[in-house]
């Protein structure tokens, strides 16, 4: 058995993936970047010939001027560039994602064990779904004040709900036959916890940590208007159309999407490696 | 306390009161016990009871909807104590292995949440390996094998504290015949060897009288006790499955089952 496995291994090595896939993947590379280059020239042609004014649709000439004018010339000391700012923003949906994962895993932990906390906590989890954070946030803003807290508050608050019922409902569904055996060996809760609970939301919590990519970030830009938080690039995306300053509009609006894919593909990497390496939760 | 006798089963009564089965009598007077390192099978219709029996004797907790009457004792013990005491190993209808796990770690489970020293678990592992010709798989994960070879890890590891009563709840009901049988020769030399007693639950008439010294034949809902048949065979069961005597018990079992159905 162990010979054929070798065997197969060998076959695999033999087998030229790893320069194939190179070459595929520029290949795919130069077509996006052929469409990416002949979409901005049609767009520039376009509001060119229809002379379109900066304030409705700017320009990708436009748009490249806003960047080399805040990327590549030095600013006064101080300054914040988009991308800095972009950062901020980044880091508070981070931390409201933590923070929404490890309280979410805890409260569906809970009431998954105890049905009356469960019949208590539900309703007001429910109701974080049905308001939306902005209406919520001035409300919030007016207790807890304009700061920092409130908003790393309205994220979980956003996001904390899909964790809740995503590890509750793994748990409900927990296979008889493993809870079973496991209570044969130990009827302790702190065995349960360790050997069967714990591994098996792994997927779960990987899962719901993609869908709360988007989600947090969303949530940490969408905070930032009715708050009186400096930095962050909703606030700056905010004021920047109150100035009429579209370019900076549309290129901070880039900014924060390709972000927020980057950190969608980054949890979606670690996911597919840890179910592959660890095979937790696969019953 | 009476040693000779592994399992004493005496007047039990269970009872579902559910929402849709109301009073739903599952087990009614139930009475009959296993003696010390003997193989004992119970047989009866499907739907019976016999899962439901198997997990009182195993001291797994119930559903509130569960009511019961009447008593269970494993060597003068209740249930729960002497699964405490690590008399009980279980090996249930799905081998219930942990897929992240290897099958060396899935061995060692039991053995690290009760607490053995980590040299310890690892010398009892590589002996059960071993003995269960299993050490060629030991770094497999449970999805790599088949469905035999998982049940077998599965044995290996109810093995592995080492109690004295093995519980199996139609642990072959997946496998071919030919899996089945090679199996059911495993669990006799396990049975002859590690001088165990076991209680195998089934609704396989040629199984049961191929593994058993004393089949009880339980009854339809509510389930009795409907017959015991004391099989007079000498093992290994492999030489005298062709004799006239082992088809007796076949038909004889199979008949006291086609009347406790009706
Ligand atoms: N938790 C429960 N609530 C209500 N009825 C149950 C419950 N568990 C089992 N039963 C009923 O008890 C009967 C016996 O089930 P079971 O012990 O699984 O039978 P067997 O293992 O012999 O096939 C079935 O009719 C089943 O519907
Ligand atoms: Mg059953």
């Amino acid at each position: 058995m162990n010979a054929l496995r070798k065997e197969k291994n060998k076959e695999r090595e033999k087998r030229p993936t790893r320069s194939f896939f190179l070459n595929k993947s520029i290949k795919k590379i130069l077509i996006y970047l052929f469409l990416l280059i002949t979409l901005l020239t049609i767009w520039q042609i376009l509001l060119e010939y229809f002379d379109i004014p900066k304030r409705i649709a700017p320009k990708p000439s436009d748009l490249f001027n806003f960047i080399t004018k805040e990327f590549f010339i030095p600013h006064s000391q101080g300054y914040q560039n988009i991308l800095v700012k972009s950062l901020f923003s980044l880091r508070d949906a981070l931390l409201g994602f933590l923070i929404s994962l490890i309280l979410g895993s805890l409260i569906g932990i809970v009431i998954f064990k105890n049905t009356y906390i469960y019949s208590i906590l539900f309703p007001f989890l429910f109701l974080t779904q049905l308001i939306p954070v902005p209406a919520l946030a001035p409300i919030v803003a007016t207790l807890l004040g304009y700061g920092f807290f409130t908003k790393i508050f309205l994220i979980v608050l956003f996001c904390i709900f899909s964790v809740v019922v995503s590890v509750r409902n793994t748990l409900i569904n927990l296979p008889e036959n493993y809870t079973l055996l496991l209570h044969s060996y130990s009827p302790s809760r702190k065995e349960f916890l360790k050997y069967l609970l714990l591994p098996s939301l792994v997927p779960t919590l990987l899962s719901t940590m993609k869908l709360l990519c988007s989600g947090s970030i969303v949530a940490s830009i969408i905070t930032e208007l009715p708050l009186s938080v400096k930095t962050g690039i909703g606030k700056d995306i905010y004021n920047s159309f109150n100035n009429q300053i579209i370019p900076r509009v549309w290129v901070s609006t880039m900014l924060i999407s390709i972000i927020s894919l980057l950190f969608f593909i980054c949890i979606s990497k670690f996911e597919k490696y840890i179910n592959k390496k660890y095979r937790y939760g696969q019953f | 306390m009476d040693n000779s006798k592994a399992i004493t089963v005496e007047n039990f009564n269970v009872l579902f009161n559910g929402d849709r089965t109301k009073h739903l009598h599952v087990l009614e007077n139930i009475s009959f016990d296993v003696k010390n390192s003997s193989f004992v099978s119970i047989i009866g219709p499907s739907g019976c009871g016999k899962s439901t029996l198997f997990r009182l004797i195993s001291g797994l907790p119930t559903k509130d909807s569960c009511e019961i009457g009447g008593k269970i004792r494993i060597y003068g013990r209740k249930p729960e104590t002497a699964s405490k005491n690590r008399d009980l190993g279980l090996i249930l209808q799905k081998p219930t292995l942990l897929e992240w796990r290897t099958v060396a770690e899935n061995i060692e489970l039991p053995l690290e949440i009760m607490g053995y020293q980590k040299e310890k678990r690892g010398k009892i592992v590589t002996k059960l390996l071993n003995s269960m010709d299993l050490t060629p798989y030991s770094h497999y994960r449970p999805s790599e094998l088949s469905g035999g070879m998982q049940q077998k890890v599965s044995i290996g590891r109810a093995l592995a504290y080492n109690p004295k009563l093995l519980l199996m709840d139609e642990p072959f009901a997946a496998l071919d015949e030919v899996n089945r049988r090679r199996m059911n020769n495993e669990i006799i030399n396990i049975w002859k060897e590690m001088n165990k007693t076991i209680l195998f639950v089934t609704h396989n008439i040629q199984e049961a009288v191929y593994l058993s010294q004393k089949v009880i034949v339980l009854s339809k809902k509510p389930s009795t006790v409907y017959k015991t048949v004391e099989i007079d065979l000498k093992y290994p069961r492999n030489e005298v499955e062709g004799c006239s005597k082992y088809f007796k018990y076949i038909k004889e079992i199979r008949e006291y089952l086609n009347e406790a159905s009706n």
